[in-house]
């Protein structure tokens, strides 16, 4: 029987990743990601996980680490935040681009400068175009529950990609609540064996990151790109099977109140919970607001967003990173592309907040929603700036 | 109407001077007032392998940056790449083409295998004459402006003055000796060959992206099958009474072409071997040297 434990989201994630039985573990420790690798530390050197860790000298190597023991056939995980993430960029490609299920949690801090230590999504979003699939929780459980699914869906051989977690560092990742905390004999019918599709091994020498020219190098992208497309559907079977076992749904957009919304609000990460709160107060004043939480960032589900916001009229995007220079941000482009050849009159209205853990209230959203109601859209907003 | 832009495709081997070749000839015709363009086909090019430069000459601006596929000209300076389906592939009707060979004409026609306007020339012979090397850009290019007549002489030779402060001399004799000697067919004396399918050699054909194996990959030791021994103009040659059996050649050759005999001395696979010249350089007795590939 699950146990309802008050623990910490990084905890959890940890009692996660030594659910799945990882064998290797390979990080570089970094705010806020620490508690997360410093507790696998710890189960490996108190006998509790059977794995080998780590302590690379750098995150470069730390997934450069990965990529060779997922290449080896063993089950894979690493975590990092920011910097560290920025650190890996380059060898983010090649871990796609060579199909290796490794699997990662981003504890998603902002990226300096200023040097900033807290949560926003500038960190991952630079990572948009890297082929992993993209997963955010919005809570505890799902950290728990995602970082579990995470192994799920990299391994199964119609996928072999990698997998990022997102949390948000400090408001997700630092915060003690009431998590399900699964048994290993209940993990155990979820997990199966992870059967690698080439391992490396001297006795079958084969070639790994051969490279490509001109002629090659589109196919492979495509290959890579119709992998990632593909991978929705193993996603979803292994949500509907988790939802089975656990009595937890997962789905690519969580809509709350949504369905007869003239306002929707769009979210990532934990300011769902928040986004939520300010849903129901406004829902009191009469206001026909409500909230799609988007949990899976990658590949992105463009079909249930179209087919989320049919009925509303508004649609208000609270992100948590901006590219500069760019006249919004990188989810805000990205709706806004997905609705752009659409027969519809939603108006989009791109905020931008919270950056650099700059708290995000309920009134934040109450304060947007009212706005949006009133006014035409921008490119987009950032809120919250002392003019 | 229209301006016509002359589009020249140079073959070759890497070291050659093939690239050397579309540069010199691309800064003259700019120099005379016209406009051109000169650009080497980029790849992991090394001494030796099959590479390729494009050349376009136009009396207007150029406003074209991709490879050249239909060439009006095509040159080609070695004379082992000939049977290569690369050097004619989308050659134009009667296109100009100069080969350095030292085989017949109507040979020559045969193994290309399309009805092109050919020149011939034994610019390896010239060459090793006057350079003493088998580098063959400087004659190849006298041959182009006596097939063409695009670029004056007199240009290039400016260029070559520039390009090559020290030994201009005799690669501007290499050049008219070049001009002078290359035989070029006539309308009159114009060999017809009946063309092969479609008039050019079948491309290689690459696999779709479904074909390729989940993450590109591949069996080891794949580069076994590639076989560069074809890239070789100087052949090391072993003394193996000299030989001390110390494994130094082994040991810095780059290909892995150098192995053991049973009775522990060393020799070449010349399956692989580039004729790079490192193992003669590092041998601490000198039992190997370098000398001219023969066919």
């Amino acid at each position: 029987m699950a146990k309802r434990e008050g623990i910490e989201i990084s905890l959890a994630v940890a009692e996660a990743v030594k659910l799945a039985d990882v064998d290797m573990v390979a990080a570089y420790p970094i705010t806020p990601q620490t508690h997360i690798v410093e507790k696998l530390a710890e189960m490996v050197a108190d006998g509790e996980l059977k794995a080998a860790y780590i302590n690379a000298e750098s995150e470069h190597s730390a997934i450069s680490l990965c990529l060779g023991s997922s290449i080896a056939g063993a089950r894979t995980y690493t975590a990092t935040s920011s910097q560290g993430l920025a650190l890996m960029h380059e060898i983010l490609y090649i871990a796609s681009a060579l199909r290796l299920p490794v699997v990662m949690t981003v504890v998603n801090r902002a990226l300096s400068g200023p040097l900033n230590i807290w949560g926003d999504h500038s960190d991952v979003m630079g990572e948009r175009d890297t082929g992993w699939i993209q997963f955010f929780a919005q809570n505890g459980q799902e950290a728990f529950d995602m970082t579990l699914q995470a192994f799920r869906v990299a391994e199964d051989h119609r996928v072999m990609l990698p997998v990022i977690v997102n949390i948000d560092g400090f408001t997700l990742s630092h915060v003690i609540e009431p998590i399900y905390i699964l048994e290993q004999n209940e993990v155990n019918k979820f997990m199966k064996e992870f059967k690698p599709l080439n391992a490396l091994d001297p006795r079958t020498p084969m070639t790994f990151g051969a490279f490509a020219t001109p002629e090659y190098y589109i196919e492979a992208k495509k290959q890579l790109e119709q992998a990632l497309f593909s991978s929705r559907k193993v996603i979803t079977e292994v949500w509907n099977e988790f939802g089975k076992l656990y009595g937890r749904k997962y789905t690519p957009i969580e809509g709350y109140k949504a369905n007869d919304a003239n306002i929707l609000l769009l979210t990532l990460g934990g300011i769902g919970e928040t986004a939520q709160t300010a849903v129901d107060e406004m829902r009191d004043d009469g206001i026909k607001v409500g909230l799609l939480k988007l949990k899976l960032y990658r590949p992105f589900p463009i079909q249930e967003l179209r087919r989320m916001c049919k009925k509303a009229k508004t649609l208000v995007i609270a992100e948590r990173a901006m590219s500069i220079g760019g006249e919004g941000g990188p989810i805000g482009f990205e709706v806004r592309s997905a609705f752009y050849n659409e027969p519809t009159h939603l108006k989009i209205h791109d905020i931008i907040l919270g950056l650099g853990g700059r708290d995000v209230r309920v009134e934040d959203f109450k304060m947007m929603i009212n706005h949006a109601l009133k006014n035409k859209p921008k490119e987009y907003e950032l809120i919250g700036v002392r003019e | 109407m229209k301006e016509k832009i002359i589009e020249i495709r140079w073959h070759g081997r890497g070291g050659q001077g093939v690239v050397t070749c579309a540069e010199l000839l691309a800064k003259a015709a700019i120099a005379e007032g016209k406009y051109a363009q000169s650009a080497p086909s980029f790849g992991p090019e090394r001494r030796g392998a099959p590479v390729a430069a494009f050349l376009r000459i136009s009396n207007k601006p150029i406003y074209l940056r991709s490879q050249i596929t239909h060439p009006d000209i095509v040159v080609v300076l070695d004379p082992t790449i000939l049977t290569l389906p690369d050097v004619t592939a989308g050659i134009k009707k009667n296109a100009i083409f100069i080969a350095n060979t030292n085989k017949l004409l109507e040979d020559v026609k045969y193994i290309l295998g399309v009805n092109v306007n050919l020149g011939v020339i034994d610019a390896t012979k010239i060459a090793l004459e006057i350079i003493r090397r088998p580098i063959t850009n400087t004659t190849m290019i006298g041959s182009f402006i006596r097939a063409t007549n695009i670029v004056k002489i007199e240009s290039v030779k400016q260029e070559i003055m520039t390009r090559f402060p020290t030994n201009y001399e005799t690669n501007i004799k290499a050049m008219i000796r070049g001009y002078d000697e290359l035989e070029m067919e006539t309308d009159a004396n114009r060999t017809v060959i009946k063309e092969k399918k479609d008039g050019k050699k079948a491309m290689p054909k690459l696999p779709k992206w479904r074909e390729l194996t989940i993450g590109l990959t591949t069996k080891a030791g794949s580069a076994q099958a590639y076989k560069t021994g074809s890239w070789r103009s100087l052949v090391p040659v072993t003394d193996a009474t000299k030989c001390i059996k110390c494994g130094i050649c082994w040991v810095y050759c780059p290909d892995s072409a150098r192995y053991q005999t049973p009775d522990g001395t060393y020799e070449t696979n010349f399956d692989y071997c580039k004729g790079c010249g490192i193992c003669a350089r590092e041998c601490p007795t000198h039992c190997i040297t370098m000398q001219e590939e023969k066919e």
